[in-house]
């Protein structure tokens, strides 16, 4: 009767410590904290495309024309002026102003690790870095510079002609080399090792108890890696997140797909402290108050409402931990420097 | 070997030349010393691409490198402008990252461990707190310099908990030694609240 008694005794405190595990990010897979760390490692190489690879060459072009304010119509703007270094490659508005006088309406989104994107823009309209380059560049509200414009004015600079003649030896100047180039350049534009990434790596000091419960938060109750997964802290997707908005996001590429429609794609987390407001249209403010949507929201109830957007019922305390963790993404990132342009 | 020799005298590193030649594959790995933490392979390519050649080759005299130079890796440093004299630096300055210095770690009675704090900001609750008696303890690890390591509540509630919490860990000790040799330390601190404040710690 005795060895009954310490059976079930044993059963239920098992069962005890079993429901106060926290809940597994995936069905059926409990979570683990050293597994889940193994996801973020980074990566040892950069992904340059076999039709573009680096040269040093390139990145200078790249950075020049990146730079370059006399690539748009005003003369005024350049791709920098909307993804500035200082600003963790973003800028400072909520939505950007495109062209002088030219609100946009939406957040200008980061090109920090833009080399491993999959899709690209909020929407995900261009599926390559290339192709990605040249739309600011034309678009109306923006730089507002047809290409052959651009092409024909950079033309006219001799110092420009040598360095395409030096980066694209086979190829002429044209929208495609513009292109090629600034694509270049962004791609060496990755995030430096951070606190989180030492922790990664072993340094078991070098992040607070606070952050680390914020990273097992993160991968279980509160489910943020279901879309910011992997070292780069994105599923490279799109997902409704319930803001009352009019922009349909990736609506407008695929109309036709529920799931699209007002859907914008995940952004990195990587130095994520850095780039206040938050979000495609930058309607909040802080990292506690992106928090505080996630768990509590309100959020618009439609049908392409993503399934993730529920409830997470996180206390004060695990909030602080999860934003405590998420200022662990931030980088030591090489310094920039500021090319001289050609004349 | 010639290469690696070769470069080594480019670089200046001439004296290092009989003790590296010497190392095996399994010792090659220089002791880590104290200091940054050897590159990885994206650091390294990011100072190519956005740093000197210089500037490139100090890093990795000073930091060594932490990873193995695979076709993969060494393909992307040569596209990235690393040559021959690079390359065999860094081949040279591979150094392993597993072996950390391990502090031994002492438990100090909270008694004791309270008459060597330097700084002990005071626990503050937030507006609308309850004004009730409260008492937190946690586990807390001093680091090998003083500073709260890290800190765990094993007792006591919100808003209590959180508010003690982030009192401990602004503590400031002085440093614990053993045997002459700096140790980090585990102890218990125990805060206390009435009135809707702290009303003294028990460390």
């Amino acid at each position: 009767m005795k060895s009954w008694t310490s059976i079930v005794l044993t059963l239920l405190l098992a069962v005890i410590a079993l429901s106060a595990a926290p809940p597994p990010a995936k069905e059926g897979a409990p979570y683990d904290r050293e597994s889940a760390m193994k996801d973020f490692k980074r990566p040892d190489t950069i992904p340059f495309p076999d039709d573009n690879r680096y040269t040093r060459a390139r990145a200078e072009l790249g950075k020049a024309l990146f730079f370059d304010p006399r690539l748009s119509a005003t003369g005024a703007i350049a791709c920098a002026s909307c993804h500035r270094p200082q600003f963790s490659w973003t800028d400072s508005t909520a939505t950007s102003i495109g062209a002088p006088g030219m609100p946009l309406n939406r957040r200008s989104p980061t090109i920090l690790n833009i080399g491993w994107a999959e899709a690209l823009f909020w929407d995900g309209r261009a599926n390559t870095l290339e192709e990605q380059a040249l739309g600011p560049l034309v678009a109306d509200m923006e730089m507002n510079m047809p290409i052959d414009k651009a092409v024909a004015q950079l033309k006219e600079r001799p110092a420009y002609v040598q360095m395409f003649e030096q980066a694209y030896p086979k190829e002429t100047i044209s929208g495609v080399t513009i292109g090629k180039a600034i694509a270049t350049f962004e791609r060496t534009i990755v995030s430096g090792m951070s606190p989180f990434d030492e922790w990664i790596m072993g340094d078991d000091s070098a992040i607070s108890d606070g952050a680390k419960a914020g990273f097992d938060l993160f991968n279980s109750k509160a489910q943020c890696v279901k879309c910011h997964s992997g070292w780069n802290f994105t599923d490279d997707s799109f997902h409704d997140l319930g803001f009352e908005q009019e922009d349909r996001g990736r609506g407008k590429i695929l109309p036709q797909i529920q799931a699209a429609q007002f859907a914008f794609k995940t952004p990195t987390l990587r130095n994520i402290a850095q780039r206040a407001p938050y979000f495609h249209d930058g309607s909040l403010r802080n990292l506690e108050e992106v928090v505080d949507h996630y768990s509590d929201g309100p959020w618009l109830k439609r049908p392409s409402l993503a399934e993730e957007m529920r409830k997470l019922e996180l206390t004060a305390g695990e909030k602080r931990s999860l934003v405590e963790f998420m200022k662990t993404l931030t980088g030591a990132d090489e310094p920039m420097t500021l090319p001289v342009l050609p004349n | 070997m010639k290469v690696t020799i070769l470069a080594l005298g480019i670089l200046g590193l001439g004296g290092s030349i009989a003790l590296c030649a010497q190392s095996t594959p399994a010792s090659r790995a220089a002791v880590r010393q104290k200091g940054a933490r050897p590159l990885t392979a994206i650091e390294l390519l990011l100072k190519l691409y956005h740093g000197t050649p210089n500037s490139v080759a100090a890093a990795i005299k000073v930091r060594g490198v932490g990873f193995d130079v695979t076709p993969a890796i060494e393909a992307q440093l040569v596209e990235a402008g690393a040559d021959k004299t690079l390359l065999a630096l860094a081949a040279l300055r591979r150094i392993e990252t597993a072996p950390r210095v391990v502090v031994p770690t002492v438990r100090i009675s909270p008694a004791a461990q309270a008459k060597k704090i330097v700084t002990k900001p005071q626990a503050v609750l937030p507006a609308g707190a309850p004004d009730t008696y409260a008492k937190v303890t946690m586990d807390v690890n001093v680091g090998s310099d003083g500073y709260v390591k890290s800190a765990r509540v094993t007792s006591g509630s919100p808003p209590f908990s959180e508010a003690a919490l982030t009192a401990v860990r602004g503590y400031v000790y002085r440093p614990t030694s053993l045997d002459d040799e700096v140790v980090e330390v585990s102890t218990e601190v125990a805060i206390e609240f009435a009135g809707g404040q702290a009303s003294g710690a028990k460390n």
